[in-house]
Formats: C-alpha cells, sequence, structure tokens
C-alpha cells in the first residue's frame, strides 16, 4: 500500500526489464529438471559474468487481441554488464530507453521529450531494473525463485520459465520461452504468452560480444 | 513572683488536642492502606497536558487515531558485523517466522501489501467502474475528449504504449478498459496519493520491502495502548523474544510509542529507586553525624512515613496516580523533613520540649502553610499532574507538620541539651552587614532585568527519558524509508457510521482543495468517497452516456483505430461496462482500496474516523482548523501540539502562580511579626525565583513543564527559609549566628540532598526538577543566612525612626521579645 502508486508505474515498464533481461542474459543454459537447472545456472553464472558487453539488432512481432494484425517491430539493443542498457526501437516508431545507475531516460518521436526518471525515487521501478540487472549478471539464483523453470527442447536448446502462482507477474504471463543459439553464449529468441493469449516473440540478430560499444547507442533521443 | 508563674506555666503548658493525635493517626494510615490497595501508577506524558487545552485535544484525536498504537518493525540484512548491506538473504523467510509467532492477544493484526496477483485484476475492476469514482471536473473534460480528433490522438498514443518493450503486460489489458484514458486518471491520483505519503517501500513476497534490498518492515496494529505501562511492557518483552527466530546476519529493530513508555517508565522507576537510597542515605548520615543523636531518626522518618501514606491517600482521588509525580518524593521528603527538624533542634535548646514547641509552632507553621499554600495553588490547575502534585505535597506536607508538633515531641522524653558557644551573634551579624543588605537587595532586580529572555520550552520531547539509540533508530528508519506521513497534518472526520465519516471527509476535501494556502489536501475521498458520493457521480456518468453518445463514440472509435490497426472489438470490455446497469458499490472493492484505507480511515463499531492529510504550515492548520474544528473534530498537527502546550502551560502557569502567591502572601501576612519583617520573608524566595529564571537565559538549564513545578515549589520554601531567619533574628538575635539559623542551614542541606538526589536521573523531567530545586534553594538559603538578618535591621532602624526613638534605647527591646514582635537592632 506505502508505495501502489510506484508500482502502478513499475508496472508499464517492468516488463521491459523482465523481457530485455531473459533475452540478453540467459545465452548458454542447459539444464533440465527444476532443481538441476538451477544447479547448472550458478554453475554458468561464473561462464556468463565473462560477457563484458552484448550488442544486438532484434526484430519483435507483438500479436495482441487490440490489433487486428501482428505488429513489427526492428531495432538494436545494447548492454554493458552491470552498468547500462540501451534498448532502441527503428520502426515502426522510434523510441528510445536508456538506463544508466539510477536513471533511465525515455524517449519517442511522437512527443519528441525526453524523459528522466530518478529510479532512487521510484522503489518499484528501480526493483524491476535491479531483477533485470540480476539477470544480467548471471544471478539466476536470485531470480529463479520468481519463476518455475524447465527445459522445453534440446535442439535448439530452449528454456521455459513459468511465473509462480501467487507473483505480479503470474497474472499477466503465462510463460516465457527461452531459445539459446548453438554456440551456447547468445540468446536466439526470447518468447512471451500472456495470460490472456496475448503473444510477444522477439528475436535477435547480428549479436556482437564483448565488442566496444559505439556513445551513440547511450544517446537519448538517438542520432 | 510574675518570672516563676511564667516559667511554671511553661513547663506545665500541653498543646490542646494532643490526645486526637494517636487515633486520628490510626485513621489516615487505614485511609492510606485502603488507598495502597487500588493504587495504579501511570507514566504517560499525557499528564502534563492541560485538561480542555488544545494541546490535550489533539493529543487526544492522535490517541484516538490509533496512530500511536502501531508497531514498526524493521528488519535489516546485515553483515555479521551489524553493518547494514543490500544483501536479502534469510530477509523474508525472518520476518514470516516473525509473523508465525506473534502473540496474537497482543498484536491484532499485521498488514500486509496486497497479493500481487490480485492487482492487475483490481485494477482493470477500478477502470471498469471509473464513472463512480470520477469527479465532476474529469466528466467536464469527457465531451473534448470523444472528439474524433481526440480519438485520433488518443489512439495513436495507445498505439505507441503498446509498442514500448514491455508496454502490452500492462498498457495492453488497461487500454481495452479505457480507450479514453479518463479512467487512468484515478490510477494516477492511487499513485500520487501513495507517493505523497512519502515511503520508500515495494511490495514484494507478500511484505513491503525496500527498494535498495536488504531492508524490510512489518507495520502491526496491537490491542496495547501505548499509555498502558504494563501492556507495553509485556508487548516489547514479546516482540524482544522473537529475535532468535531471525536468520543469521539479520537485525530487528523494533519502532513504536510502546518503546518510549516502557523506557520512560523503566526511567523513572530506577531514578526513583535510586533518589530515595541516596536521600535515605544522605540524610541519615546527616542527622546523625550532625546531632549524635539516634532519636534525630525520628525526625527523618516522618517526611518518609507521610509520603508513603500521602500516596495511598491520593490513589483514593485519582484513577491513575503520575510516575513522575510520584518520582519527587525525594524532594518532597526535603522540603517535609524540616519541620521536624525545627521542633526536634527547638527541643534541643528548651528544658521543657512543649514549651519549645510552642515557640517554634507559629514560624513553622508559618514555613509549612506558605510551602502548601504553592502546592494547593497546583490543586487549581488543570494539568493532571499538578494536581496530584498539589494533593500528594499538601497530604505530605500537612502529615509532616502535624507529626512534627504532636508526634515528635511525644517521642523525645529527653534530647542532649545543644552547646551554645556564640562567637558572633545573630543580631550584631545583621548590624554589620545592613547597609551591605541593602544593597545586596539590587541583585535580584539586576538578575530579573538580565532575565527578560526567559521563555517556556513547549517540547514534551525534550522530557522524554528514551534511550538515545532508540531515537538513533528512529531517526536511521525514516532517513532510510523516508518521513512518511510525520511531515504533514492530519484533519479528522468523525460519525457514527461510516458513511457518515466519509460523507463528512469529501465535504472536508472538496473545501480543503479550495482553502488550503500551500499544497494539496490528501485523502481516500480522492479515488474512494463515500456511497452518496459515488451514487451521485454514477448518476451524473449514466446521464452523460446516452445511448446516442455511446453509438457514436463506438463508431468514432472504430475509425480512429483503424489507421493503427486496432481491431473492431479492441473496445468490448469499455463498451460492456457502460451497457452494465448496476449501483454504486456498497464496500470496499478488494485488497487494493483496502489496504490503502487502513492509513485514512480508523474503524470502531460506532466511532467511525477519516483522515485528511496536509502540509504541516501554521497557515495551512489555522485554515483547516475552520473547515474541521467541530463535530469532534480537528486537526492533528506536530506544530500546533508545541505551540499548544505552551500557552495552557504559560496559562496554566499564571493561575497556579496567582492563586500560590494569594495564599502565600496571606500566610505570610497573618503570621508574620512584626510585619514590617515582611519584605525580608519575601527577599529568599524572589531571589531564588529570579536566579532560576537567570540560569534559564544564560545557562542549559531549561524551563519546562516539569521546572516549572519546581520554581513554584522554590518560591515556597524560599518564604520558609526568610520566616525562620526573621523568627531567629526576633527570638535567638543574642545567640550565635550558626545556632539561630541552624535548623534553617539543616533545613536546607536536607532539601538540597533531596534535590541532589534527582540530579543524577535518566529521567529529564526528575533531572530539571532537581536542578531547579537545589539551585532555588541555595539562593534562598544563602540570602536568608547572608542578607535577610541586615534586612531587618534596616528595616529595624527604619521603623525606630519613623517612631522618633533613637537607636540603641532597649526599652522596645524587652517589651518586643516578649509579645513576639521581634527585637529592635540598635
Amino acid at each position: 500500500m506505502l508505495a501502489l502508486g510506484r508500482f502502478f508505474a513499475g508496472f508499464r515498464w517492468g516488463g521491459v526489464a523482465v523481457a530485455a533481461g531473459m533475452a540478453l542474459a540467459l545465452a548458454g543454459v542447459p539444464v533440465w529438471g527444476e532443481e538441476a537447472a538451477v544447479a547448472r545456472l550458478r554453475e554458468l553464472e561464473t561462464q556468463l559474468r565473462e560477457v563484458r558487453t552484448v550488442q544486438t539488432d532484434f526484430v519483435q512481432e507483438k500479436r495482441l487481441a487490440v490489433f487486428s494484425r501482428t505488429v513489427t517491430l526492428t531495432g538494436r539493443i545494447a548492454l554493458e554488464r552491470g552498468e547500462r542498457l540501451s534498448w532502441q526501437v527503428a520502426t515502426p516508431v522510434r523510441h528510445a530507453m536508456v538506463i544508466q545507475g539510477d536513471r533511465a531516460q525515455l524517449w519517442d518521436e511522437d512527443t519528441d521529450r525526453v524523459q528522466t526518471i530518478d529510479l532512487g525515487a521510484n522503489p518499484a521501478f528501480k526493483a524491476m531494473f535491479e531483477q533485470m540487472r540480476a539477470w544480467f549478471s548471471g544471478e539466476y539464483s536470485a531470480l529463479a525463485a520468481g519463476y518455475e523453470i524447465s527445459v522445453r527442447a534440446e535442439d535448439p536448446l530452449t528454456f521455459a520459465f513459468v511465473p509462480r502462482a501467487g507473483t505480479a507477474m503470474a497474472a499477466m504471463l503465462a510463460e516465457v520461452t527461452v531459445t539459446i543459439a548453438a554456440d551456447r553464449r547468445r540468446l536466439s529468441e526470447i518468447a512471451m504468452v500472456e495470460v490472456g493469449g496475448d503473444s510477444n516473440r522477439l528475436r535477435f540478430l547480428n549479436t556482437v560480444l564483448d565488442a566496444p560499444i559505439p556513445e551513440d547507442a547511450w544517446r537519448v533521443p538517438p542520432p | 513572683m510574675a518570672r516563676a508563674a511564667a516559667v511554671s506555666m511553661e513547663r506545665t503548658w500541653r498543646p490542646p488536642w494532643r490526645r486526637l493525635a494517636w487515633p486520628l493517626l490510626a485513621g489516615v494510615l487505614a485511609v492510606s492502606a485502603w488507598g495502597w490497595s487500588r493504587v495504579r501508577f501511570v507514566s504517560s506524558l499525557e499528564m502534563l497536558l492541560a485538561d480542555g487545552s488544545e494541546a490535550r485535544r489533539i493529543v487526544g484525536l492522535l490517541r484516538e487515531a490509533d496512530f500511536a498504537d502501531k508497531v514498526v518493525l524493521r528488519f535489516v540484512a546485515t553483515d555479521g558485523e551489524g553493518v547494514a548491506n543490500a544483501s536479502s538473504t534469510g530477509l523474508v523467510e525472518s520476518m514470516d517466522r516473525v509473523v508465525s509467532r506473534l502473540d496474537r492477544r497482543m498484536v491484532l493484526r499485521v498488514i500486509a501489501p496486497p497479493p500481487e496477483g490480485q492487482m492487475v485484476a483490481e485494477m482493470l475492476f477500478w477502470l471498469d467502474h471509473a464513472g463512480e469514482l470520477l469527479a465532476p471536473e474529469d466528466l467536464a473534460d469527457l465531451e473534448a475528449m470523444t472528439s474524433p480528433e481526440a480519438l485520433r490522438r488518443r489512439l495513436r498514443q495507445c498505439y505507441l504504449e503498446l509498442l514500448k518493450p514491455g508496454g502490452e503486460l500492462f498498457m495492453g489489458r488497461v487500454i481495452p478498459h479505457d480507450p479514453l484514458g479518463i479512467g487512468m486518471r484515478i490510477l494516477r491520483r492511487a499513485y500520487e496519493l501513495s507517493q505523497a505519503m512519502g515511503f520508500r517501500a515495494v511490495m514484494a513476497q507478500g511484505h513491503f520491502l525496500h527498494a535498495d534490498g536488504g531492508e524490510g518492515v512489518l507495520l502491526l496494529e496491537t490491542a496495547v495502548p501505548m499509555t498502558d505501562i504494563a501492556g507495553s511492557r509485556e508487548l516489547v518483552a514479546g516482540l524482544e523474544a522473537l529475535r532468535p527466530e531471525l536468520a543469521p546476519g539479520i537485525r530487528m529493530d523494533i519502532l513504536c510509542g510502546h518503546l518510549h513508555t516502557v523506557h520512560n517508565d523503566r526511567a523513572l522507576r530506577r531514578d526513583i529507586l535510586v533518589a530515595a537510597t541516596v536521600a535515605t542515605l544522605a540524610l541519615l548520615a546527616l542527622f546523625l553525624g550532625w546531632f549524635r543523636d539516634l532519636r534525630a531518626g525520628a525526625v527523618f522518618l516522618i517526611p518518609g512515613v507521610a509520603i508513603v501514606v500521602a500516596i495511598g491517600l491520593c490513589a483514593l482521588a485519582t484513577s491513575g496516580l503520575a510516575t513522575m509525580v510520584v518520582g519527587m518524593a525525594g524532594a518532597m521528603a526535603g522540603i517535609a523533613v524540616d519541620y521536624g527538624l525545627h521542633v526536634y533542634v527547638a527541643i534541643r535548646s528548651r528544658p521543657d520540649r512543649w514549651v519549645a514547641v510552642r515557640e517554634v509552632a507559629r514560624p513553622v507553621t508559618l514555613g509549612a502553610l506558605t510551602t502548601m499554600g504553592v502546592f494547593v495553588g497546583f490543586l487549581f490547575s488543570r494539568v493532571p499532574a499538578y494536581r496530584q502534585l498539589g494533593a500528594m505535597a499538601t497530604a505530605t506536607l500537612l502529615l509532616s507538620l502535624l507529626a512534627s508538633l504532636w508526634l515528635l515531641p511525644a517521642v523525645m522524653r529527653t534530647v542532649p541539651r545543644a552547646s551554645v558557644r556564640p562567637r558572633c551573634s545573630l543580631r550584631r551579624w545583621g548590624e554589620r552587614t545592613w547597609i551591605l543588605a541593602l544593597v545586596a537587595c539590587l541583585l535580584p532586580v539586576a538578575a530579573a532585568l538580565l532575565s527578560t529572555g526567559a521563555r517556556l520550552d513547549p517540547d514534551l520531547a525534550s522530557l522524554d527519558a528514551t534511550p538515545s539509540e532508540v531515537l538513533a533508530a528512529e531517526s536511521d528508519f525514516l532517513a532510510r524509508w523516508g518521513r512518511g506521513e510525520s511531515a504533514l497534518a492530519i484533519a479528522v472526520t468523525p460519525g457514527r457510521t461510516q458513511e457518515e465519516a466519509a460523507s463528512a471527509a469529501d465535504a472536508l476535501y472538496r473545501a480543503a482543495r479550495q482553502a488550503l494556502p500551500e499544497g494539496e489536501p490528501l485523502s481516500l475521498s480522492a479515488i474512494w468517497p463515500s456511497a452518496a458520493t459515488r451514487g451521485q457521480r454514477l448518476a451524473a456518468w449514466r446521464a452523460f452516456w446516452d445511448p446516442a453518445r455511446v453509438a457514436r463514440l463506438r463508431t468514432d472509435l472504430a475509425a480512429a483505430g483503424e489507421e493503427f490497426g486496432f481491431a473492431e472489438d479492441a473496445f468490448a470490455p469499455f463498451f460492456a461496462a457502460l451497457a452494465e446497469e448496476r449501483e454504486a458499490m456498497a464496500e470496499t472493492p478488494g485488497a487494493l482500496v483496502a489496504s490503502m484505507a487502513s492509513r485514512f480511515v480508523r474503524e470502531r463499531p460506532g466511532d467511525w474516523r477519516y483522515f485528511t492529510y496536509f502540509p504541516d504550515t501554521p497557515c495551512n492548520v489555522q485554515a483547516m482548523r475552520a473547515l474541521a474544528d467541530h463535530g469532534g473534530g480537528g486537526v492533528i498537527s506536530r506544530h500546533a501540539v508545541g505551540q499548544a502546550l505552551a500557552e495552557s502551560t504559560l496559562a496554566d502557569g499564571r493561575r497556579i502562580g496567582l492563586v500560590s502567591v494569594v495564599l502565600m502572601v496571606l500566610a505570610t501576612l497573618l503570621l508574620t511579626r512584626p510585619l514590617r519583617h515582611l519584605p525580608a520573608v519575601v527577599l529568599p524566595a524572589l531571589a531564588a525565583g529570579v536566579a532560576v529564571l537567570f540560569l534559564t537565559v544564560h545557562s542549559s538549564l531549561s524551563l519546562n513543564a516539569a521546572s516549572v513545578i519546581a520554581v513554584i515549589v522554590v518560591l515556597g520554601l524560599g518564604i520558609d527559609y526568610g520566616a525562620m531567619t526573621v523568627h531567629a533574628w526576633a527570638r535567638d538575635g543574642a545567640v550565635g549566628l550558626g545556632q539561630a539559623t541552624a535548623s534553617i542551614s539543616l533545613s536546607a542541606v536536607t532539601t538540597m540532598i533531596g534535590a541532589l538526589s534527582l540530579a543524577p536521573a535518566r529521567h529529564p523531567a526528575l533531572r530539571h526538577v532537581g536542578f531547579t530545586l537545589l539551585v532555588g534553594v541555595g539562593v534562598a538559603y544563602l540570602c536568608s543566612l547572608l542578607i535577610v538578618p541586615g534586612l531587618c535591621c534596616a528595616l529595624d532602624r527604619l521603623a525606630r525612626r519613623l517612631a522618633g526613638s533613637p537607636p540603641g534605647d532597649g526599652q522596645g527591646q524587652a517589651s518586643a521579645t516578649a509579645d513576639g514582635e521581634g527585637a529592635p537592632c540598635r
């Protein structure tokens, strides 16, 4: 009750945190049962921490009941592990989100205004992004508390994350599946199915690991 | 012959009603014992608030609001060295374990956040019922929001929201229920409402956790009022006993008003024990060392027994006796022992004990009556603690006086005669110092002029004996979690039913939005008004959405949405809610509003209270008082309570002071002989009072609700010393200075011992009383010893000069001594 409103605010962007976190940090997690999965995730934490930066293009397909057709978005994601995250959409409308430290900057071409959010003053929002950072940092044991994890397929290696009953995510998300690339260091696809049947598929293309990220990636609005 | 007859009469004189003393004592003891069987001690600082005062009304409202009876348990993950860190391992488990082991007799409810899984569904429910929650000004905007161009802009905005990362998760649900975005105003108001309360918390895993991790809080509603000492002790002990349930590396801080009650009570009990022990030992050592007579112990017993008896008598007249007042027993003992002391010294210096008693009865009675006059003045106070002090001290002094005059001589059959070895007689001392005394009289005047800046400290917190580590934990909590509503004042609207209170809160909220000079009011009415208001709003909402308007909107929305790919039935939930025929909701819909309401509503059968928060500034408080101060409602302001306390204490101080001064003057006028010595009688009191005021201005000693008591006591004692010195001047002018003033010296020393025993007290109220008494009595004693004899001499000289009698005329001396009018100075 104390921070109800903040929680509302967090909802809107909380999904961003979850999606981005899953997309970028789950590369290479070959596990089977839940206990075994958590055990393997812990083992992989050390290996994943060695990835300092990630840059990838993405194609996102949104199938929502409110739309009469599938909406396809393209853009680029950049990540400095433990430091910064950039999410830029190029089509069909341009918008951008950059999170750095305790500050998040948001921009879209319609308003052409940069909205800055102080995460320190917005606990729910911050909590969501802290969860995302946990994914980036390979702290899967903490994340596993909110999801039941299982292996959906072996080739390509696909994990299923089902929000545990009673959590806020369980009221919205039915399942998240994450597909790992063959080199086991990258994510190739993430798909979310919502409770109401809406779905959202995100494919990662041209992923580059541990390369310097150009400063333009962090500019809001993007150049 | 005449002299022999007088001596014979002196030897055979016995006080009237002497035989009644023992039966009277037995009766008083029996009544007191009855009182002791039903005595109940109270350590609340509320006892210092005047009845019917604004301060008491505000504190009463605060107490009835139940804010003070809540407990916060703060859990902190530490690194093992006690330093907080961000790791929250074991935090939630520790909180859950503590919750499962709470004593449900004492903890009524754990205030928990609404279940996370229900939040989205509840928010959608709100959107579907927005019609009865939106304010009239919201409806006024609807016309413009439904134009075709406005709809196109709105759906473009919805489209962008849905395309943003994760946007579909929440907005994908909201938009079908609220395509116009008007229902979101309700959620935004709920957001603003919670944000304005100023706490930094997130709801996760069924608990309130800090956004930075590593900390969580449990909010408990208790069945124990903060003023219940025994209950508070049991509650705090029960919570302390839960610490073993904590996981390693987890610390638990208890934050509640009950902790203040427990620590204040603990400090008072310890102080009383220490003061009683110190005073007992010091007085015994003094008596036995000075008089070398074991029977002097009887003198010492008088005040102790009198206090015990007085407590029993006072217990019959009050439902709860302030521990703080009992804590001043040491000081009272120091005052009450004086009468026995004067009698004992007189008995030692006369061959017949009853004659000695008769000689000393008038000044002793004068001293007792003037001091009692002070305390009788306290009986007219509106402050319960002052009234109890007045009753207890008056009873103690009266019992001590009667015991000294009637019982003490009865047990002092033979006493060693005091040796008389005068070096400098009192009279000679007065003759030598009368000019100096007149000059010294100017000192209190000068000190008074330098003390004009004396002000009463209205902060009751300065009298709180809670240890610094507890206060530090509270400050740390506020710094880490936010100040919450501590910077806000509260307007209370009561009602016999929830609807009555909610309707009053609605009216107040509407008025406050217009009237508040600074900031905005925070009220549940912003998101969940009364049923009557919601019914009116629902009717207006339905009237707006006539079938033709609904059909037009359906067509226009479909047209505007086509451009962005919205499905034809994208907004079906919104139209379904419009079509639904229903009444205003009867009860709070779900955990979200219920959880929020716990901060804005206090529920008791037949007595509901709604709270409206607003920035605590003087002009806001004034504006809200005009709106809320009626029908049992009112404003709770931390700033206003300090001001109100200062005002009521000052008003009460004036009343007590007036009554006390009138009684003291009457007693002094009746018993002072000759009357020309009146200035000498009152001089020590004036000097002592001014000295205390001077110190409050020029040192760290403050004048507060507790030390005001001591100041008035000092005035009474000052008159006591002045009267005894003047009596000695008249009776024992020829004997040595030390011997003539021996009883005064002993009296001052014993009172100062009583005051000193309070000086190391942990409780600030007792400490203030101790220091004030020490300074005041010290000055009064020095003044009566060093200045009063000289002043008496100067007054005698002046009287003779006015009467035309030359200095050194011995006629008047003999006659004055015989009739008690006092001896003139040569």
